[in-house]
Formats: C-alpha cells, structure tokens, sequence
C-alpha cells in the first residue's frame, strides 16, 4: 500500500491487524507483530476469499482444466518456482476433494507467499 | 567527472551511519552517558518473538492481576452523581463567581449555578453521600475509593478520551490495557490478554484510539467485540464446511513445516505457524466465553440481561461478558457504556441540554448491570485480585448552559472511583471547590492516576518505556506520581 485514503479513527479492515501505523503520529519505523488475529484475518477474510476465487479462475483460464498443471502455474505465480513433487500429490489432493478457490486460499496463507526470510 | 567525484564521496546518510557505529561512536555514547544524558536503565520487556503473548514477570509484587475499566463515554457529570456539594443547592440561581472574571467553558455561555439534578443520601456503613441516579451502585459505596479532584489538560470528548485511556490528547499513542499487556503477557492460551467491549450502541468517539496499540508492536492491541459484534473473521467463510476448513488448514500446516525446514532458525516464521494455531484455538474458545446460555437465570436477573430494554439488556450481557473473560485469564478488560454515533446525550453522558431527562435513561442502563458485576466477581472470590476503575473523560460544569437544561464540560476537577485489589476503601481522596467546579485539595493529574494502575500491576511507571522516534516512550510521558495514599 503506497497511497490510500483513510479515517483516522477507524482502523483499517485488512491492515489494521498487521501493524499498519494508525496514521495518528509520525511513524518513522513500523513496529512488527505476529497475531491469532492476522491469522484469523488472513484465512477467513472475505478479501482474502474475493482473492482466491479470482485466482482460481485465472488458474482455469490460463492452465486449463488439468489439476496438476494449474497448481504448477499457481507455484509459479506466488512463489516463483515449480512445485516438488509431494507438494503436488498433497495439492492435487485438496483440490480435488475441495476445489482450487481453497488450494489458493491456503498459498495466500504461506509463509512463502508472505514473507521475504 | 563530477558524478565519480561524488560517487567517492560519503553522502550524509553514509557519513552518520559510519560515525556513530564506529570507534567514535563509542566515544560519543560514553561521554552523553558520563554526562547523565543517556535515559538510565529502561526497563523494556524482554519479548520472545515466538510467543509474544507469554506470561512475563512484573517488576515486583503486584497487588492486582488484573485490570477492568468502566469507561463512560460522553462526561458523566460528577455533580449528579458523587461529588455532593450542599453549598450548590443553596446558591442555586446565583452566578458562579469565577464567571465574573471572564471564565469560559466549553460549547456556550453558561448560566447560573443549579442544584444537582437528583437527590443525595448517606449510603452504606460510612454515609457517603451519592445520588439516586445511581443507587444500586450506591449501595456499594462501603468497597469504594472516590477520586474527587482528577483533573483532564482537554474540554474535548476525543482528546478527553485519548488522555484518559492513553496519557496523551493526541491520537497515535498506546493505550493503558496495551501497555499493561507488552509489559506482562498474557495469562490466558486461548484468548487475547486485552479486550475492548464497546457499548451496544456503538463506539466511543475516540473509538479505536481507546484500546489501540499506538506505536507499541499490534499483538498488544486490545481486541474489540462484544456480545452484540463478535470477533472480526473469527468464522470460517460462508460456504466452507468444517471438513473443507481442516483440509485447507492441514495442507497450510505441511507446506508452512517444508517451508521451515530451509530457514529452521527464523522465529518470526515460526511464530506465524503458532499463530495459525492459537487461531483455531480462539475459533472454538471465543464462543464458548460468549455463549451466556449456561449462567443461571437468577444471575441474569441480577445483571438486568432479562431487562425489556433491549440497550440495558445488551450493557448487562457485556458485564457478564467481562466477568467471564477475567474469569478465563483475560488481563485487561475495557467496557464502555455510552456511544459516540447517537449524537450528544443521545446515547452518551454527555448532556448538554437536556440533562435530567437524558441521565434518568442512561442511569437506568448503566446501574443494575454494573452493580451486579461487582457483587458477582465478589462471590466468585475474583474481586481481591482484580482492580475495577470507574472512569470517564472529564466532568461538567456547576452551572446549566445559558438557554438549557445542562451542563457544559469541565475538566477542572471530577470524580472516578476505583475498587478491587490494593484499594483503600471506604475512602474519598481529593477535593473540589465549594461548588464542585475546580479540584482543590490533592489534585490528580491522570499521569498520576495511570502510575497508580500500572503499579497495581506491579509495575513502575517510570521503567517501563518502549523506544520510539527518538524517544524512551512511557505511558505517562515524562509525569506521575503514584497514589500511595488511595492504597490499601
């Protein structure tokens, strides 16, 4: 987030939770901080579900309708390589079973997708 | 040519960055801290990044293990409530002398001094004068410590409720309950250590600013919700079975443990894997602290949960709300009675203009369910080790507004009590003037007042700092004094 409008007495709906600065001082370093509420944010959001639809229909559009082949793309896309192979097998499972909107739910969620270590 | 010249050369970030982590940096932090100019011995917690919610010492004994404010929103005026003053009742129409040389107040020229808008009688074993606004309160008087002469730096209801609930009047600085939770942790496994409970009727008008974390890390923020808005996102999106729900968390969980194998040494990932986990704990705790449908009929009757008035049912199953989650381990609980969006008095103790009419609904919200709260964590044996502070943002003034039937702010001198652990009670600390205007004897700033919680919690107000900008922030800046006469 670079530019965005904001009420100074409302807290932010996504990033309030992740340290975002309450906009009441100036901040010249973000404090960080790891939440239950974060996770709670990042799993149940509807953001965050509005986001992993979208991405599960770019995956279908862009990959086709093979399951393997869109969690291969889906590896590229957030994480900047190709899944192993166990990655795969887990994956292809849980799309299976439960559709690829939950499949990118949970890249959303990943350490990998998140964090720069 | 010029461009390789400068290239060569250090630009100023450079040239500061090198010079105070050199040798000469050395030199210069040894010779500020010869000349005392170094703050001395901040006493930061120590915060173990993988569990920033574990349990830490205090810096000595606490007297309290926990913390619950009343916040009442908008000014409860302390004339018609417990700062009896015989002498406004005999001068009633008469002018305040102090208007004579030029005094204002807040929102409009006043008028003359009126009479408390409700009756005083002696209550409980020591015959403290309070009013019938609040009786069932009153009755409790015996277990109370009055401050009568708090005073506020602001005559504005946001600032008023920043200063309050932070120390400071602007917005950005952390509030008390984060604070108390930085420096100690939490007690509880499967619940935040600071809750906010806004009113039914909505939030306060500084709202998030009252249990915000301001600059201090967001895992100490209080967490808003109540028993009419729960906990944001704390259900599985619409349309999401259970079954698909622990699928999606379990392949979470293997490709986060893949992902830990190639950086085994980051804490901050692991601390995020553990919050996913204390998540799904709060997914199953958080409802079984807000389901109120297992406490027995005679206790909701008690608190008013049975009330028809939908408001004053709703402030009860808060308060019963609260005594569950200290109950559980939770640390610090904020409840507020009154709501910023209704508009002045509407929802609020703000009453300008209509005062008595205003105050008689807002008493009969406000006193049943909070006596009841009282009398409840007392039969629980929860009241020796809790601290109940009773407070607001500042007071109102002894004459009505020319042209109302109200009272306009004041933030000379008000009343707040507290109760609970570490408390002297009965006892009434502190003085207003003849007409209960401006404090007078034992006049408390509300630094002194957030030193004297702090230490309650066995903490020192003057070491527990967080750096910030430049500065070794402290909750009460760079005042306070410890109330060591309000302790038992």
């Amino acid at each position: 987030m670079i530019y965005s409008q904001r009420v100074r007495m409302e807290q932010d709906g996504v990033f309030g939770v992740f340290d975002r600065p309450d906009a009441g001082l100036i901040c010249s370093r973000r404090t960080q901080s790891t939440t239950p509420l974060q996770a709670l944010n990042l799993f149940n959001s509807k953001f965050v579900s509005d986001q992993s639809e979208i991405l599960a229909k770019k995956l279908e559009t862009e990959a086709g309708r093979e399951h393997d082949e869109q969690l291969r793309l889906a590896f590229r896309y957030c994480f900047g390589r190709l899944p192993r192979a166990d990655e795969l097998k887990n994956g292809s499972e849980l799309v299976r079973q439960h559709g690829l909107p939950q499949f990118c739910r949970v890249l959303f969620n990943t350490n990998e997708f998140l964090f720069m270590p | 040519m010029i461009e390789a010249y400068r290239a060569a050369m250090l630009n100023r970030r450079d040239f500061l960055g090198r010079a105070g982590s050199g040798l000469s940096g050395i030199a210069l932090s040894q010779l500020l801290a010869s000349h005392g100019l170094l703050a001395s011995d901040p006493r930061r917690p120590g915060i173990d990044p993988l569990s920033p919610n574990a349990p830490r010492e205090p810096h000595f004994r606490p007297k309290a293990k926990r913390v619950i404010v009343f916040f009442y929103s908008g000014a409860l005026s302390q004339l018609e409530t417990f700062d009896y003053k015989p002498e406004l009742v005999k001068r009633a129409g008469q002018p305040l002398p102090s208007m004579a040389e030029g005094f204002k107040s807040f929102q409009s020229e006043n008028g003359n001094l009126v009479a408390p808008q409700f009756q005083f009688r002696a209550r409980g074993e020591v015959g403290k004068m309070t009013s019938d606004l609040l009786p069932k309160i009153g009755e409790l008087v015996d277990d109370f410590c009055f401050i009568h002469s708090l005073t506020s730096k602001t005559n504005t209801h946001g600032p008023g409720e920043n200063f309050m609930s932070t120390g400071f009047t602007l917005d950005g600085f952390p509030s008390m309950g984060a604070w108390a939770t930085y420096a100690l942790g939490s007690e509880s496994e499967n619940l935040p250590s600071f809750v906010a409970l806004p009113d039914p009727r909505g939030v306060p008008q500084s709202s998030v600013n009252n249990w915000g974390p301001g600059f201090l890390p967001a895992v100490f923020q209080g967490t808003p919700f109540n028993m009419q808005k729960p906990i944001g996102n704390l259900k599985t999106p619409g349309g999401v079975s259970k079954e698909t729900d622990r699928a999606a968390q379990h392949y979470l969980k293997y490709l986060n443990q893949r992902h830990q194998e190639a950086f085994s040494g980051d804490t901050e990932l692991a601390a995020r894997i553990a919050s996913y986990e204390l998540a799904a704990r709060m997914q199953l705790s958080v409802p079984e602290v807000t389901d109120l449908s297992s406490e027995p009929a005679s206790l909701r009757k008690l608190y008013g949960a049975d009330s028809a008035d939908p408001v004053k049912a709703g402030f009860a199953r808060n308060c019963m709300l609260a005594r569950k989650l200290v109950e559980n381990g939770v640390r610090f609980v904020q409840l507020f009675n009154g709501a910023y969006a209704m508009g002045e008095g509407g929802g609020n103790w703000d009453g300008h203009r209509h005062l008595k009419k205003q105050y008689g609904i807002h008493g009969q919200i406000l006193d049943q369910p909070v006596a009841a709260l009282i009398r409840d964590l007392k039969a629980r044996g929860l009241f020796e080790d809790t601290v109940l502070a009773f407070v607001t943002e500042f007071g109102r003034m002894p004459t009505f507004q020319k042209g109302a039937s109200g009272r306009d702010h004041n933030p000379d001198g008000f009343t707040v009590f507290l109760t609970g652990a570490g408390i002297k009670a009965p006892f009434s600390f502190g003085k207003t003037d003849e007409f209960g205007h401006r404090a007078v004897e034992n006049v408390v700033t509300m630094h002194d007042f957030h030193a004297t919680l702090l230490h309650l919690l066995g903490l020192d107000h003057e070491s527990l700092s967080f750096y910030h900008n430049g500065i070794e922030r402290r909750l009460t800046d760079v005042h306070g004094k410890v109330l060591s006469r309000i302790l038992a």
